[in-house]
């Protein structure tokens, strides 16, 4: 292959992935923005809900019942479905994943601290 | 017929972290050690999803970290031995193996004389994608392991350190973070092979003009 050749090809190969980074660069700057960069000082009982953690879990934590826990990701549950993490119940049912993030959201501001426990 | 389900990224790290949970933290170790030995594991990600259980409460930062930190330096000095041992044990003892690989690693030996601390360095953290890569010629070019210790335990101090406060200040909202640092990666590569494609393109250019000139 001759030298002029393979430097065409090379501005071809240079334009095709200067697109690409631009386009990469949109994607980066978009998925920033949907970053929350708001930092809590205090942890909060309720920042244990996450997707890895099972229904029983965040019900046992935020000190509600297993059925609200439900009742709030709008999940008519099967036997069994308490002891599934958030992530398998998404996956299971067909919510998406931002769906589940707001749902979630909602559940950790649900907390009720037991009676007699000034904590909040 | 069903569509079998859609493993995501984020579905990934989440699965990970499940299966940390369930057997403690030596399985976030062992994939530590598996992903600096060269196996694709995202670990860098789910090193911040961890950063979001420890503010949980589910583990301690300081314990966590100092896991972290001992199983990534624990997978870079493996790797490194084992690569070392390839060298001694295959390519010094068979002449075929030699002729094709000897010239390249005497070539990289040199460039390991004079950038190994700079390059070992810069691969722990920010680019710690080529870690692997480098772990794999630091120890096939026989690079002064004292050296390479020392460099890659302070890598993978800073390294740990910071995926590990991302995921522990922004907890909330790992999962958006682990999309921009998956995408970031993307377009790091992509800017790397720009690069490569420019300089070789007028390495190329600066030959020809020179040609012209001559003829």
């Amino acid at each position: 292959m001759s030298r002029r050749v393979k430097l065409f090809l090379l501005i071809g190969l240079i334009v095709i992935l200067s697109l690409l980074a631009i386009g990469q660069s949109m994607r980066v700057y978009r998925a920033l923005h949907q970053v929350d960069f708001e930092i809590h000082h205090d942890r909060r009982p309720g920042d244990f809900v996450q997707k890895w953690i099972t229904v029983s879990e965040a019900a046992e934590c935020l000190n509600i019942s297993e059925k609200e826990v439900f009742d709030i990701l709008r999940i008519e549950p099967a036997t069994g479905d308490e002891d599934l993490t958030f992530r398998a119940l998404e996956k299971k049912y067909n919510i998406s994943p931002e769906e589940m993030r707001d749902n979630l959201r909602q559940l950790r501001e649900r907390y009720e601290p037991p009676p007699g426990n000034n904590y909040e | 017929m069903s569509r079998p389900p859609v493993i995501t990224m984020s579905d990934f790290i989440v699965i990970i972290i499940e299966f940390v949970r369930q057997h403690e933290l030596w399985f976030l170790g062992i994939l530590l050690v598996l992903q600096n030995n060269g196996v694709p594991l995202a670990s860098s990600l789910v090193v911040m999803a961890s950063g979001a259980m420890a503010y949980t409460g589910e583990f301690s930062l300081p314990v966590l970290g100092f896991y972290v930190w001992l199983f990534s330096l624990l997978g870079d000095v493996s790797s490194y031995w084992l690569w070392r041992g390839i060298d001694k044990h295959v390519a010094h003892r068979y002449r075929r193996v030699n002729q094709a690989v000897g010239k390249w690693l005497e070539k990289a030996e040199g460039y390991y004389d004079r950038y190994g601390k700079l390059t070992v360095f810069t691969t722990r953290f920010p680019f710690s994608a080529l870690g692997s890569v480098v772990n794999v010629f630091a120890g096939a070019t026989g690079y002064s392991f004292i050296l390479f210790f020392i460099t890659v335990a302070v890598g993978q101090l800073i390294w740990s350190i910071f995926y590990l406060g991302l995921g522990y200040l922004f907890s909330d909202s790992w999962e958006q973070l682990a999309l921009v640092i998956s995408q970031s990666g993307w377009l790091a590569v992509i800017t790397l092979a720009l690069i490569i494609a420019a300089y070789t393109a007028r390495r190329i250019h600066i030959k020809n003009s020179h040609i012209m000139r001559h003829d």
